[in-house]
């Protein structure tokens, strides 16, 4: 293995994930090399200080634990009060919502069928004139068969 | 990874609120800490992204506002350099290497994860983690080039 293939395997060796065999070559070919020693060694320098190993004290980690779940806690409590609100009265406003606009409605009719002087063809119409809803109706229901075939 | 220990407090909340919130999410088709650091690093990677839009830190900068605190931290004792303020300098010197490579180092140097785990979470192969890991060695080891003296480091040999 030459020295350009040993610096890509140099930081494998820091790192660890070599094979034995591999870890026999790097390390015969560092004892060997000032350049490669050096690239390792400016390379502990900088991670010693950039990556210091992080310790925490119990009660620093304690606070920081009763801080999330005070947030956890506190989102859970907005969700609930939502559910509740949805569920005690949301629900129950739009079910009444519905039984009124439903009266509402039914008495419309009755209104609409009284002002119709009873003519139930006018509140009711018939199937044909259902079927077309642009309000065009009654023309279509006018034509016959008849008028149609030549 | 954000620079320094308030914002990193901050965000270690935020990313614990939002584990919680998501857990019925996890499948348990990898480790849950991969899991985890994957809401990690995307957590990070949006904080840094909407500072970035405020403000960007370059090397000349840093090394002309921190040139004097850079020399001093390496030329000082490993162990005090594990002190509150030189961990803040650490951030801003991390802070000079694009996001995917202080990320990437962030997970390797500062948590200690192996290789097939830092492809789990960051959901790349395992030659692009290697590939990615030794280019961000190398700018790092680039942009602190002068301050990093042989006897100083030859010293912790």
């Amino acid at each position: 293995m030459n020295h350009e293939m040993i610096q890509q395997k140099l930081f494998a060796l820091y790192d660890g994930p070599l094979t034995e065999k591999e870890r026999k070559l790097v390390e015969s070919h560092l004892a060997q090399c000032a350049e490669c020693r050096k690239a390792i060694a400016q390379w502990k320098a900088i991670s010693t200080r950039l990556f210091p190993a992080q310790t925490f004290s119990e009660a620093a980690e304690d606070a920081f634990v009763a801080r999330v779940m005070g947030r956890v806690r506190a989102a859970g409590e907005k969700m609930e009060s939502w559910g509740t609100l949805f569920f005690r009265w949301l629900v129950p406003l739009a079910g009444s919502a519905v039984v009124a606009g439903w009266v509402f409605f039914s008495v419309l009719s009755d209104t609409s069928i009284f002002s119709s002087g009873g003519n139930e063809e006018a509140a009711f119409p018939s199937e044909s004139s259902y079927s077309n809803a642009s309000g065009n109706g009654i023309v279509l229901a006018s034509y016959s068969s008849q008028d149609i075939v030549p | 990874m954000l620079q320094n220990h308030t914002d990193a407090e901050e965000a270690s909340q935020d990313i614990f609120v939002k584990a919680y919130r998501n857990l019925p999410k996890f499948k348990g088709n990898s480790a849950f800490s991969t899991w985890l650091y994957r809401i990690t690093t995307n957590h990070c990677l949006d904080v840094l992204r909407k500072r970035n839009r405020r403000k960007t830190y370059s090397l000349d900068a840093l090394v002309e506002d921190e040139g004097d605190s850079i020399h001093r931290l390496f030329s000082s004792d490993p162990v005090a350099a594990s002190q509150m303020e030189n961990r803040d300098l650490a951030g801003k010197i991390l802070s000079t290497l694009p996001e995917d490579y202080r990320m990437i180092l962030t997970l390797r140097e500062a948590d200690g994860l192996e290789y097939q785990e830092i492809a789990q979470t960051l959901d790349c192969s395992l030659d692009a983690v290697k590939g990615r890991l030794s280019r961000a060695r190398r700018q790092l080891q680039e942009n602190l080039r002068h301050f990093l003296r042989e006897k100083d480091v030859y010293k912790e040999e």
